[in-house]
């Protein structure tokens, strides 16, 4: 077991002396999950509020399928726009394959059910008497829906962490979209998968307690977010 | 030609559902300034009046004239915002105190001295600004919490203020305080307030007239008594009401057995002993439990248990000073079983 002793403290240089193939992937990740994270929410919280605000039909099968979507697997999606953005498919022109825009468009389609699904629960589980209070105090139909979503606003950004948690920590779309490119879509991920198998635990472990850090970073904003309630 | 009332209530039906239950009132006049309170048990009709009158329902039939025009569907925004209810368990925007109270202004657009407004009205309900405008609103008691809902209302100066079980869940302090603020905007800004509570002596001290809503309707002036069944057959052609202890109300025959009576407080005289001359058919003993001043009519409310039920005698001061009515005290009330109205 001497390996991973070695590897940590060989990490913890890698981390502290500014190691650019580490940091490069460290910065590709935050690139790539903070696209793709800002996309999904601007589609997904008012996506998520039409789904839970208002009454249409059809409504139940789309949040049924919004619903499905939440344990949508990486390799799924990246199997899905891989298809549509490799040079025969229908955005091929684009070029996006291999790309960290072509990465954080198929991470977007990743987590925007999570967004949406839980925008949804978060508008549909006010207080029903919201929005009758609103009414009595002459608010109109702009004014209770832009109040019903600040009202939802804790849910809403919980939703939001909760999708930045994904994020940052899936392997297949950045594997099968990004190709793990050295210095260019090589994230933190796809770095620990094939340091690992090539035996250099040290860089994998030096990115692993990044990854950790960063849920850790994210969790604490998570509970902060609760307590203030 | 004198002005329109604030409401006209013509032939009006509500029904919930389809066989559901119906609140129906034929005609009713409410005057500008008017100051109401609306008893009656719960399930009889004064939360769905309440809700009809803030627009918030639509009557099936019939119609309701607001400043002598008709209002139909949701009510267009001016009326909406002359009116405003705090319906029973008010709900608090997840902000500040000084956030919510000020939001019916801001969404009103206004921008003019808002702090000052927000300020003015806490201090009507007793919340002091500098010790509450920042409080959120989890850092409430109940009865602050219920404070803060009435004074975001208070600070629209609505021509019509509705309050729906206002003190239902608060302490007797934040229940004082909210007929000092009402009383108050009735008298100074001749807000027309229209209250339903199961509180009696508190609504009776906050609104100067009351009805009594029961089963759908508006049966009277607030000083009756309702006697509900299950009534049974009694001797010499007349029906009784079991009360505890023995104790019985002699009826006339009534339509079915579960009807309710209607007693007039003006109808029921107390005696200090069993003893009579007249002939009465209900002489029952019972203990005063409560009694006030009616300030607005200038007479005296004596309540007097008579084993589960409390039956309300209404009668001129001096009489009552004859009597010597102290709460506590043993004392027998007494009326014909032919003052007695089925409902």
């Amino acid at each position: 077991m001497d390996y991973l002793g070695s590897g940590f403290l060989r990490a913890l240089v890698l981390l502290f002396s500014g190691d650019p193939e580490t940091y490069s992937a460290i910065i590709t990740t935050l690139e790539i999950s903070t696209l793709s994270i800002v996309a999904s929410l601007i589609i997904g919280i008012p996506g998520g509020f039409v789904l839970g605000y208002f009454e249409f039909p059809g409504k139940r099968q789309i949040r049924t399928i919004s619903d499905t979507l939440l344990a949508l697997p990486t390799v799924v999606v990246g199997l899905f726009v891989y298809a549509f953005i490799s040079r025969r498919g229908p955005l091929g022109d684009f070029g996006l394959l291999f790309t960290v825009p072509g990465v954080a468009l198929a991470q977007t389609l990743l987590v925007l059910p999570i967004v949406v699904s839980l925008t949804a629960t978060a508008v549909e589980s006010l207080d029903r008497r919201l929005r009758l209070t609103l009414i009595t105090l002459g608010a109109n139909a702009r004014q209770i829906a832009l109040q019903t979503i600040l009202e939802a606003r804790f849910a809403v950004l919980t939703a939001a962490v909760t999708a930045y948690g994904r994020a940052i920590s899936e392997v297949g779309i950045s594997m099968m979209i990004g190709g793990n490119i050295k210095w260019h879509t090589r994230t933190i991920t796809t770095a620990v998968a094939l340091e690992t198998g090539k035996g250099e635990f040290a860089m994998g472990i030096a990115l692993g307690i990044v990854l950790l850090s960063l849920a850790l970073v994210v969790n604490a904003i998570l509970v902060t977010l609760r307590r203030k309630r | 030609m004198t002005p329109a009332p604030l409401y006209r209530l013509s032939n009006l039906t509500f029904r919930y559902g389809t066989d559901g239950f119906a609140l129906s009132i034929p005609e009713m006049d409410i005057e500008a300034g008017a100051s109401i309170g609306l008893v009656g048990p719960n399930g009889g009709g004064k939360s769905t009046l309440l809700k009809l009158l803030a627009f918030l329902e639509t009557p099936q039939e019939g119609a309701i004239f607001f400043q002598g025009k008709k209002v139909s569907g949701a009510g267009d925004p001016s009326v909406m915002r002359s009116v405003t209810i705090l319906l029973q368990e008010p709900y608090l925007l997840q902000a500040t105190v000084f956030e919510n109270v000020a939001y019916g202004l801001r969404i009103r657009g206004e921008k003019e001295g808002v702090r000052e407004k927000v300020a003015d009205v806490l201090e009507r309900v007793g919340l002091p600004y500098g010790e509450f405008g920042h409080r959120k609103w989890h850092q409430l008691s109940g009865g602050e919490a219920q404070r803060v809902a009435l004074a975001s209302r208070l600070i629209l100066k609505p021509l019509a203020l509705l309050l729906d079980e206002p003190t239902a869940s608060v302490d007797p302090y934040s229940a004082y305080r909210i007929r000092e603020a009402i009383v108050d905007v009735w008298k100074t800004f001749k807000t027309t307030l229209l209250v339903a509570s199961h509180d009696e002596e508190w609504l009776n001290g906050s609104v100067d007239r009351i009805y009594k809503v029961h089963d759908g309707k508006i049966i009277g002036s607030g000083d009756e008594n309702l006697l509900p069944g299950p009534w049974e057959p009694a001797p010499d052609s007349l029906w009784k009401k079991g009360l505890e202890g023995g104790r019985t109300i002699v009826a006339p025959p009534p339509p079915h057995r579960e009807s309710t009576a209607l007693l007039r407080g003006t109808d029921v005289d107390l005696y200090v002993s069993e003893w009579q001359e007249k002939k009465i058919e209900n002489i029952i003993p019972g203990v005063i439990t409560g009694m006030y001043m009616e300030s607005f009519k200038g007479h005296l409310n004596i309540y007097v248990d008579i084993g589960g039920i409390t039956i309300l005698s209404v009668m001129a001061p001096e009489r009552a000073d004859h009597l010597r009515v102290l709460p506590g005290k043993k004392i027998w009330v007494a009326f014909p079983a032919s003052a007695l109205r089925w409902l």
